[in-house]
């Protein structure tokens, strides 16, 4: 039987990581609010049986990837039947290792899925408790799921997960970045053929798609492949009742239908996945929904945007996991990428380690190897900001991420303004409503990028050498430390980053 | 205060001249109830009239504003936008 939600939720339960409620809570602010107060302190997921205004079945399942500072990924892991108290070097380097053996799905003939089925005039969204999360949200948001789309012309499904806006009964607006394969396929190819996109969003099922779907992979790679390279089994897809598309058949709901050519509906303002709200209310991707099909009482899983949600967790604990898929695809001198630098904040900068003296630096390296990175499909449109650190800076440790920021900048020699690039209009808050027809596309402005050289300039004086644990006394006592911690009476877990230096991506 | 519907404050801004005029307009207003926006011909005044409801205005960035401020009278909700082909 393969996994899904409902087994995830059991595994959440084991790891004492869930709290059931069954008091009537309102999908109107109160079940978004539970998950913002337990990301402030790394807290349980929240299952509620019992939704206000809503008929007895569907149910909520907030806060389900809710990670700590320097765990993140502790609920993925479980998620994965992983171990939540690894480091972040090594979860990164097993997933690394897992993705590279991407396995295709399976097609079956049917699945739970389909135990509902609604077609068209008997689908209505608004019978589903989709959360309202926040004080001037422009509507009420799927904020969880995996949009499932097929290029024309060739077996490469697109998976990926986007802010959906719950428009009417039958209409959703999805919102995908500018640089994402969604809008690459639907605005190259369906659109210019004046042809409809046939569209599948995918609610619950095993976790893994949906941590795929968050990824931003290189072109061609179906995201399914590499869901069921993480859990180690293929993917059980089964036919979509409307389309030829191929949708998780263990999903708790898909909702089917199509985006024609230029259609769009005001979508916004919202908050984003980065903590804060953006606009302004501006057309996106209309899609006209023909069926949803679900399981008996539906588990809706829904997730927040504010500070430590479980979409900082998400971005900290696999988005990474993209870039370096395109670092390994492009052969770029990089050791390792990861889009989130500020803690717990989503992606707010680009990072990239940059494994120093391969090739040999001349002026103006780092500006070309920024280009050659932001000039990749799926990349190119991300953040403004981009910042390089030698290959010994663990990027997943904030201290010494800081350190590098402020120790090896000079900023009139390290900051580098490029020329114009598309970035999303996360960062269009500066602009005036009579500008925004010179400048923003949908999901995108045009902008110049931040390139911050932090690697080491010169070798260091006179043998002077970093000082911290790592450093400062043999390995063999280092260890020992870290075995006995516990034993030793500590509660508050040590953080050792010889994994970070001996990781090999 | 608690209001029925948002405005979108730009849309507002562009029809604002129909203030106190009674006479209807077209635009996007937000039901506080569903949290879905709706199509509606409305008559906006800055005091409660009979029928009226009080309406909030949202800013570009997600910011409610002038909450109670204004008032509309719904006169008819339109089909939804893509809405009215099927």
């Amino acid at each position: 039987m393969a996994y899904d939600l409902r087994d995830y939720v059991e595994d959440l339960r084991k790891a004492g990581e869930l709290v059931e409620i069954d008091d009537e809570v309102d999908w109107n602010y109160e079940i978004p609010a539970y998950e913002v107060i337990s990301g402030r302190f790394g807290g349980p997921a929240f299952l509620f049986n019992n939704i206000k205004g809503i008929p007895k079945g569907p149910r909520v399942l907030a806060a389900p990837f809710v990670g700590t500072f320097y765990r993140p990924h502790k609920k993925c892991a479980i998620a994965l039947g992983l171990d939540p108290n690894l480091d972040r070097a090594t979860w990164y380097q097993e997933l690394a290792k897992r993705m590279m053996n991407m396995l295709r799905p399976v097609e079956v003939a049917t699945g739970p899925c389909k135990e509902v089925i609604k077609m068209g005039k008997d689908v209505n969204l608004l019978e589903f408790p989709f959360t309202y999360h926040a004080i001037g949200e422009g509507g009420r948001y799927i904020f969880i799921n995996a949009v499932i789309i097929k290029d024309p012309d060739s077996d490469w499904i697109n998976t990926g997960n986007y802010a959906i806006e719950v428009f009417s009964r039958n209409r959703l607006v999805i919102t995908p970045y500018a640089h994402t394969n969604f809008v690459s396929i639907y605005n190259t190819k369906y659109q210019l053929r004046g042809q409809s996109m046939p569209v599948a969003v995918c609610i619950g099922g095993d976790p893994a798609v949906t941590m795929a779907a968050g990824m931003i992979l290189p072109p061609g790679v179906t995201e399914y492949d590499v869901a069921g390279g993480i859990r180690g089994t293929p993917m059980e897809l089964v036919r979509a009742e409307t389309s030829d598309l191929l949708v998780p058949a263990n999903a708790e709901m898909v909702i089917e239908g199509e985006i024609r050519p230029y259609e769009r509906l005001p979508e916004g303002p919202k908050i984003e996945a980065f903590g804060f709200s953006v606009g302004p209310r501006q057309p996106f991707y209309a899609m006209r929904v023909h069926c949803i099909t679900h399981r008996k009482n539906p588990i809706i899983w829904d997730i927040h945007t504010s500070i430590g949600s479980s979409t900082n967790a998400l971005h900290d604990s696999l988005a990474h996991l993209g870039t370096w898929a395109h670092i390994k695809e492009f052969g770029w001198p990089i050791k390792f990428g990861c889009p989130s630098s500020i803690p717990r904040t989503g992606a707010t900068g680009h990072v990239a380690v940059y494994k120093k003296k391969y090739p040999e630096d001349y002026p103006g390296f780092m500006e070309d190897l920024f280009n050659k990175v932001m000039g990749q499909p799926g990349m190119g449109g991300v953040l403004a900001k981009n910042v390089f650190f030698d290959d010994d800076v663990n990027i997943l440790d904030y201290g010494e991420f800081y350190e590098a920021m402020f120790t090896q900048v000079n900023p009139a020699r390290d900051m580098i303004k490029t020329h114009p690039f598309p970035v999303m209009t996360i960062e269009s808050s500066w602009m005036e409503e009579w500008d925004r027809d010179k400048y923003v596309g949908p999901g995108t402005i045009l902008a110049q990028k931040l390139i911050i050289d932090a690697t080491t300039k010169e070798e260091p004086p006179m043998g002077v050498r970093r000082l911290n644990f790592e450093t400062l006394f043999p390995e063999k006592l280092q260890k020992w430390v870290m075995e006995n911690w516990e034993r030793l009476g500590f509660k508050e877990e040590p953080r050792w980053n010889k994994s970070w230096l001996e990781a090999k991506f | 205060m608690a209001v029925s519907y948002w405005l979108y404050k730009e849309e507002f801004e562009k029809k604002k001249e129909a203030l106190d005029k009674g006479e209807p307009v077209e635009m996007e207003i937000m039901d506080q109830g569903e949290k879905v926006w709706k199509q509606a011909k409305v008559m906006i005044f800055q005091q409660p009239v009979e029928g009226s409801e009080p309406v909030g205005l949202l800013g570009p960035f997600s910011e409610p504003h002038d909450e109670g401020k204004y008032h509309i009278k719904v006169v008819e909700i339109l089909p939804s936008p893509l809405e009215d082909e099927e």
